[in-house]
């Protein structure tokens, strides 16, 4: 059973089951969470805050998503695709727009040999 | 606590890291290797260095200062990095739509030997404009530059959200004005709700110098002199405060304050645009035109 994440501050409170975020991106000092729906919610927190929430309230789903450099928190299954040449990484929901986001070429090549390695885990399996 | 955050901050651009595994991985490792947070010894010690490398920062940069006799850099001030974790109280002030015709009254005053413009709209509304101003609009009651654009790459300085879009980020800046539905806000905070209530509701939000806050001047570091120029609240309503003559930011905080003023946002001050139109019909126009310069040359106008 999946656990929702709650970010919550004096004001506002966000949500979301960790299914349905696509990915959360830095915004200076604020966090942008994208749902696979598309919509976007700004929090007030920054991204390291927000990594910190999911590791401490998703459990065992948290390893669904992964930090990429300073930037941006993806969900490891949403992963469309990896393009070291353009710096790019896209995700995708089913039956979601793509959303493209832009990395140093080295974080990507190190997230590439991750899926990569978890492919080859599978076959061994 | 602490603990947590130092680790969930420590991160190049150049890593990944599994989130609730603590694995991470850099591109000179091939496997994922464990890396927890650092021991207490290897944290001690890269705060030792961040502390080290900090204080010769500033040692020199106060030397360099010292000699040079330089200005400190425009984009950001001492004093408001100093205060940016001070909680200071915003004030909300609703502006009023009149049935009468729009206007607006000018009058002068003088503070400590300092002529004051002070010029107030009257039954208009402000809101944020991207761009050249457009010609011969009518409706256009006041109208003046409010965000610095950057010399070096042409982008706003400081947050900037336009309807409602984030179209520049920072906070260098303390000083911030959001207009969301009917109320102008000024003040002087690092963070700030009606940053996220300027997204969500469609609103504007810009950052400037805080000149004036809850009625006491705050001194910006910039120096030199120049045509000045504010964003005020003052008496109850918002108006716009000019220098008659080149003054320097500490003197024109002074003024403000020792005028009344609650709370100043500085403005682009010197040879900026600043347009407003009299009870008698006629046209002001001040300041130059740089729009075919700086795409990014922005206003508050109001209508």
């Amino acid at each position: 059973m999946q656990i929702p994440l709650i970010i919550s501050n004096t004001t506002d409170l966000l949500r979301i089951m960790p299914d349905d975020i696509l990915c959360v991106e830095a915004e200076g000092n604020y966090s942008k969470v994208y749902s696979i729906d598309g919509d976007a919610v700004l929090v007030s927190f920054q991204l390291g805050q927000v990594e910190n929430k999911m590791a401490t309230q998703l459990g065992s789903n948290a390893t669904d998503f992964i930090r990429v450099g300073r930037g941006v928190i993806i969900n490891r299954n949403y992963i469309f695709s990896i393009s070291l040449g353009r710096a790019q990484i896209a995700l995708k929901a089913p039956r979601g727009k793509k959303h493209t986001i832009e990395a140093s070429r080295e974080s990507l090549k190190v997230l590439k040999q991750l899926v990569d390695q978890s492919l080859e885990e599978r076959s061994e399996q | 606590m602490n603990e947590h955050k130092d680790f969930y901050d420590n991160i190049s651009d150049n890593e990944i890291r599994v989130i609730g595994s603590h694995l991470s991985q850099s591109p000179d490792g091939a496997k994922p290797s464990e890396k927890n947070a650092p021991s207490g010894k290897q944290r001690q010690w890269w705060w030792w260095a961040i502390l080290a490398a900090i204080v010769v920062a500033t040692a020199c940069t106060v030397l360099c200062m010292l000699l040079m006799g330089k200005d400190a850099p425009d984009e950001e001030p001492a004093a408001d990095v100093s205060q940016s974790y001070e909680t200071v109280a915003i004030d909300s002030l609703v502006m009023t739509h009149e049935d009468a015709p729009a206007y607006c009254e000018e009058r002068n005053d003088t503070v400590n030997d300092i002529i004051l413009h002070i010029v107030t709209p009257l039954g208009c509304a402000p809101k944020l404009h991207l761009g050249r101003l457009p010609e011969n609009d009518t409706t256009m009651i006041m109208a003046v530059q409010a965000a610095d654009v950057r010399g070096d790459n042409g982008e706003i300085a400081g947050a900037y959200i336009y309807e409602g879009e984030l179209k520049s980020k920072g906070k260098s800046k303390l000083g911030f004005c959001a207009i969301v539905g009917n109320e102008i806000t000024l003040g002087r905070q690092a963070e700030t709700p009606l940053f996220e209530r300027a997204i969500e509701e469609n609103g504007y939000f810009f950052r400037q110098y805080s000149l004036v806050n809850e009625g006491k001047m705050i001194d910006i570091k910039p120096k030199g002199k120049s045509l000045r120029r504010a964003l005020c609240c003052y008496e109850g309503r918002i108006v716009i405060i000019e220098t008659a003559e080149r003054e320097s930011y500490h003197d024109f905080s002074q003024a403000l304050a020792d005028l009344g003023v609650e709370e100043a946002l500085s403005l682009v001050g010197g040879e900026a645009q600043f347009h407003y139109t009299t009870a008698d019909g006629t046209n002001h126009r001040i300041g130059t035109d740089v729009s075919d310069r700086y795409e990014n040359v922005n206003y508050i106008v109001w209508r």
